[in-house]
């Protein structure tokens, strides 16, 4: 849905309090999918798009906590925000070591809920370019030929030309032809920048003599 | 011839022997307020015997034919007076002896007394014609009157048979009934009577014995006998008093001693007495108090004396059901005293009724009782806030959610009503969610305030349903918490009834968080829950709480509802012992047992209560 900010999940056991945190986060301008369980929840995942998950600590039939280890099997990237009636340390500490972006006592002020489901849901949105990035450069990368990707892994240990054609017994011109493509293809602007992708892709440079 | 020969000394000692007791008799029957008409009638006996005596002293000596006559008719007449005392005597001493006989000796001797009165010569003769001295011991002679008899002598002949019958008669009924020593003693008399009147005379008159007639003597020995009882009652009564006397002073030691009020009025309820702990109450001595009514100092009898009679008379037997009553005395000072008051009928035989009141200053038991009753519910406050304080984390959780919703809610209406436009039906909704959700979380303070609230002696209606369900309510959180499962099996409706509703939730919530706990401890598999159900039978309510842990061990099975019994660490163990004080309160009763598949089931009777119980 255009326009929106980002989409919340919302997983409480209590209509009311769904109901009640859905009216003021769409005042705000998100969009939500309220949830009773954890269930009904990890069936949508995963999700591409911006949002991030507003879950309960006490569920009806399962622990917040283990929703979470559920989800971070599924997406890694969406986001968890922990809520809670009780809060107490020892919960609070287990949900942040967990990889919880942040842990909210109820009553929530909406001021702090905003703040912190804005930062969520841009932590995320930056995770899904990341993600997204990466995957044009895999996809660029299996375009190439296998002999370009071997001049590439070639060209990214830094050894001259001469060397390189020596190595995989080639001609230079055909190297410098090769490495032209692999420039093109990988949309590197020099060799610093097609080592960098490379890292990225963790491809391994190399060596030759 | 001298005066004092023996028989005038005989005749003499036996007419002063009656006359003595005559005497005794007539003043024993008049001083005495018992049976007078017996000692008057044997003072007439006596008297008669006298005459008796005289009489036939003077035919002894006699030599005249007219004075003969004259002491013949005044004896004749004498025993006339004997025996018809006599008669009636008997009647009166021994109740079987038979009216008809009586009436009838009596009638024919008053026509034998009448006879004799108008005769010349008596009933006995009706001719005298002459004066015979017969010889006797010691060389002395008597006079004996000689002559035809008397025709109608014979009525003096059938009255004297029909008196033999009438004692005979009289006594041996008597004897079977019971009454020994006075049967023995009229049974005696008549013997001595028979042998010495009806076998001497005739002899006599034979000639062949040689002594003047001893009628006298017989009648003597009548007297003596008749009077023997008088004066071996007379040695008794003497003894009594002593004894009385004595047993008297006992008691008056017990009545001033006592701790107790003890009031004798009579039956219009004036005083009459008091002692000296009612003269310490009332403060004012009995010469004072005497003929006030006591209605003046326990203003609750002035309406009905009688009403509050407990009746049992001295003599032992219970006439009603005796009974206590709380009144108030109120003296001079008008200080206020509370009493326990008993009234008893005192009927003595012979002296006027009277009602004893005795009652106990039950001042300072009341205040006692309004201690200890003060500490209980203070102790049932206690262990209500603590069984609420285990609950300390749930209820919070449980209030943090319609906190939540309503901060929620109205932020996020602020944000709309910011941004233009928004739609007017959805703040609507905003609206009625915020007030449900207040609603819900003053409900459940409202449970908490009510369970911390100290209200004694209430009786409130009570639906038992209703409060099952508020306390699973306020439990539900910590039901969620433990993961244990709650089932409701309520009956459809149940009868009203009256009671103390805080204090039936605390039994209920005691009884559930026990399951709680009990429950999750089984082994296998089965999933922790816990069951409520509610039913009637009768006249009772009943509420059953069971749960699938393990059930109760067998030694704690007699003492779980002890106080200070407990088998989790942390609780002081009162919970059990103040609900099964609760239910009894409302006179009922709290029991467990194990069940089949392994749990235990509490059970809570309660009977059904009017409001006024």
């Amino acid at each position: 849905m255009s326009g929106s900010k980002g989409t919340i999940f919302i997983v409480d056991d209590e209509r009311p309090v769904r109901l009640a945190l859905e009216r003021l986060l769409r005042s705000a301008g998100y969009r939500c999918m309220l949830f009773a369980n954890g269930r009904g929840f990890l069936e949508i995942l995963p999700y591409d798009k911006p949002g991030c998950v507003l879950l309960d600590l006490r569920l009806s039939d399962q622990s917040g906590l283990d929703v979470q280890s559920d989800l971070r099997n599924q997406d890694r990237n969406l986001p968890v925000i922990f809520m809670s009636g009780y809060g107490n340390v020892k919960s609070s500490v287990e949900a942040m070591r967990c990889g919880a972006i942040d842990f909210l006592t109820k009553p929530i002020e909406d001021a702090e809920l905003l703040t912190v489901i804005d930062s969520a849901v841009n932590l995320h949105r930056q995770k899904l370019r990341e993600c997204n990035k990466i995957e044009i450069i895999k996809q660029r990368y299996s375009n190439l030929s296998p002999r370009e990707q071997e001049v590439l892994r070639c060209v990214i240990s830094g050894a001259r030309i001469k060397n390189i054609s020596i190595h995989l017994g080639i001609a230079e011109k055909t190297v410098k032809i090769h490495k032209a493509r692999v420039m093109k293809k990988m949309q590197a602007q020099s060799v610093i920048d097609l080592y960098q992708l490379a890292v990225q892709l963790e491809v391994t440079p190399e060596m030759v003599a | 011839m001298t005066i004092l020969n023996w028989m005038t000394m005989a005749w003499s000692i036996c007419i002063g022997i009656c006359c003595f007791l005559g005497l005794v008799n007539l003043f024993w029957g008049l001083v005495s307020r018992q049976k007078n008409a017996a000692y008057l009638l044997t003072a007439g006996m006596a008297f008669s015997a006298v005459i008796n005596g005289v009489a036939e002293l003077s035919i002894i000596h006699s030599l005249d034919i007219e004075q003969t006559a004259f002491w013949l008719k005044i004896e004749n007449s004498a025993v006339f007076g004997m025996l018809v005392n006599m008669v009636w005597l008997v009647y009166i001493r021994l109740p079987k002896a038979r009216f008809w006989l009586a009436s009838a000796i009596t009638g024919l001797w008053s026509i034998g007394f009448l006879v004799n009165i108008f005769s010349d010569y008596s009933l006995t003769f009706s001719r005298l014609d002459s004066i015979s001295k017969i010889a006797t011991f010691g060389s002395l002679s008597f006079s004996m009157p000689q002559g035809p008899a008397h025709p109608l002598k014979i009525i003096a002949d059938i009255c004297s048979l029909l008196l033999l019958v009438y004692f005979i008669d009289a006594s041996i009924s008597s004897y079977r009934s019971g009454e020994r020593s006075k049967s023995v003693a009229v049974g005696a008399s008549t013997v001595s009577f028979i042998l010495i009147g009806g076998v001497h005379s005739p002899l006599v008159d034979a000639g062949i014995i040689h002594t003047p007639y001893l009628v006298s003597f017989a009648f003597l020995t009548m007297v003596l006998f008749m009077s023997a009882e008088l004066v071996l009652n007379a040695v008794k009564a003497a003894d009594y008093k002593e004894q009385a006397s004595r047993s008297n002073k006992r008691w008056q030691r017990v009545i001033d001693a006592a701790p107790l009020l003890v009031i004798e009025c009579d039956l219009n309820g004036r005083i009459r007495y008091v002692n000296p702990f009612a003269e310490k109450l009332l403060l004012k001595e009995t010469a004072e108090l005497v003929d006030q009514p006591i209605a003046e100092y326990i203003p609750v009898l002035r309406q009905n004396f009688y009403g509050y009679h407990a009746g049992c008379n001295l003599t032992g037997k219970i006439v009603e059901n005796r009974t206590v009553h709380k009144v108030e005395l109120i003296n001079i000072d008008n200080e206020k005293h509370i009493l326990n008051m008993m009234i008893i009928d005192v009927e003595a035989d012979c002296s006027e009724p009277i009602k004893v009141l005795i009652c106990r200053d039950i001042g300072d038991w009341l205040e006692l009782q309004r201690e200890l009753n003060d500490t209980r519910s203070n102790l049932e406050l206690m262990t209500r806030v603590s069984l609420l304080g285990e609950l300390t984390a749930t209820l919070t959780h449980e209030l943090n959610q319609p906190l939540t919703t309503i901060l929620s809610n109205a932020q996020a209406a602020k944000r709309f009503i910011g941004s233009k436009p928004f739609e007017e039906d959805e703040l609507h909704e905003i609206l009625n969610d915020i007030i449900e959700q207040d609603r819900r979380a003053s409900g459940i303070l409202r449970n908490v305030r009510n369970m911390v609230e100290n209200r004694k002696e209430v009786q409130e209606p009570i639906e038992l349903n209703q409060l099952i369900q508020s306390v699973v309510l306020l439990l539900e959180n910590e039901a969620e918490h433990i993961k244990v499962k709650v089932d409701l099996d309520l009956a459809e409706r149940l009868p009203e009834t009256y009671g103390n509703p805080v204090a039936i939730q605390q039994v209920i919530m005691n009884l559930l968080l026990n399951a709680f706990k009990a429950a999750p401890r089984r082994n296998d598999n089965d999933s922790p829950h816990v069951r409520i159900h509610s039913s009637f039978e009768g006249e009772n309510l009943i509420v059953a709480v069971e749960d699938n842990g393990e059930g109760i061990v067998k030694e704690m099975a007699d003492r779980i509802f002890d106080p200070f019994v407990t088998n989790s660490n942390g609780n002081i163990g009162l919970g059990l012992s103040i609900a099964k004080r609760i239910a009894e309160d409302h006179d009922g009763n709290l029991s467990a047992e194990n069940i089949a598949n392994g749990g235990a089931r509490f059970t809570f009777i309660l009977p059904q209560r009017n409001e006024k119980q």
